[in-house]
């Protein structure tokens, strides 16, 4: 009868040392992303220089482009071809956002060659298999709208 | 009497709190997090200067490994003739044999020589030194880039890019 009665008792888990872990990992992975990534396209395989170190750039703006290796840019999700209308349009218009920014931070604009020397800095990142002609292409037209800062992305150690 | 009891009868009752839906959601979280985990690659970068437009074929640009060099590249340009390296592309894109030249006229088998030759020609004068890279239209991008890097590997910090040139 004792052993019957203790049957029925109610075993209760103690779950709290399980939240706890819980959270800790939770707080874990929440900590390792990395909201830098955001602009990087996965796809892309950069080229190899071990002297492409990361290091802390002093930028004032940065515009990330993604070149895959047929020569596409990818803006916002869309590829386009870099020698395509619809990228120099988006030049366009990010060199004008740029002007309006230096313009409320009250920096001077100066000009060169009759194009504005714009503070933002583009950042190539750009596949290591894409032909050199689309590259030089795209610098080409961002020169035209005048940004004159480029950071060539290239990584130490080939990524699996 | 009344009081003791309704007392009683509240300490005795016993509060649960529903732990499921909260320990789902943490499940879910957890989840979440670990599919979208990456490890994250390094990546690192050579800063370019190009404050000009290609000028009869040639741009313009300052490269300075890690760094943006914010200074003007032009007035060295115009005091210093700048160095020429050449690379040309096989059928495939990539560095054909024997594609790296030197100067005018030496050919150099790949790029790992680059760097040595560089440093004898730049010796102590790496700061004033200049480097013209001309490339076939389709070489691969892979291969300017450790241009770069080989140049900046002898201490030159003035890189440009020329135009593409076609043939090779």
């Amino acid at each position: 009868m004792a052993r019957r009665h203790s049957g029925t008792e109610k075993v209760d888990v103690n779950l709290v040392p399980m939240i706890d872990i819980m959270f800790q990992l939770i707080a874990f992975f929440t900590m390792l992303i990395n909201m830098d990534n955001v602009n990087r396209d996965e796809r892309i395989r950069l080229p190899i220089a071990d002297l492409a170190k990361p290091t802390e750039m002093a930028v004032d703006e940065l515009l990330t482009l993604n070149v895959n290796r047929q020569g596409k840019v990818n803006l916002l999700g869309d590829l386009v071809d870099v020698e395509d209308d619809v990228f120099r349009q988006f030049m366009i218009r990010e060199a004008a956002a740029a002007q309006r920014e230096m313009k409320r931070a009250r920096r001077k604009i100066e000009v060169v060659q009759g194009r504005p020397k714009l503070w933002t800095t583009v950042m190539i990142r750009a596949d290591a298999e894409v032909e050199y002609a689309r590259v030089q292409h795209m610098i080409k037209v961002c020169q035209e709208m005048g940004f004159t800062k480029f950071a060539l992305r290239a990584t130490a150690e080939r990524a699996e | 009497m009344r009081f003791a009891r309704r007392a009683g009868s509240l300490s005795e009752s016993k509060c649960e709190i529903e732990m499921t839906p909260t320990l789902d959601i943490i499940f879910q979280l957890l989840i979440f997090f670990i599919l979208t985990f990456k490890p994250i690659t390094e990546e690192g970068q050579f800063g370019v200067n190009l404050a000009h437009l290609p000028v009869g074929g040639a741009a313009v640009p300052t490269v300075v490994p890690g760094e943006d060099d914010q200074s003007d590249a032009s007035l060295d340009v115009e005091l210093n003739p700048p160095f020429r390296i050449r690379l040309a592309a096989d059928a495939n894109g990539n560095l054909a044999k024997g594609g790296v030249f030197f100067g005018e006229e030496r050919r150099l088998p790949s790029l790992d020589y680059l760097r040595f030759e560089l440093r004898n020609t730049a010796q102590g004068f790496t700061e004033d030194f200049e480097v013209v890279i001309e490339a076939d239209p389709r070489l691969r991008w892979e291969y300017l880039v450790q241009a770069v890097n080989a140049i900046s590997h002898a201490g030159i910090r003035k890189i440009n890019f020329a135009a593409p040139q076609s043939g090779g």
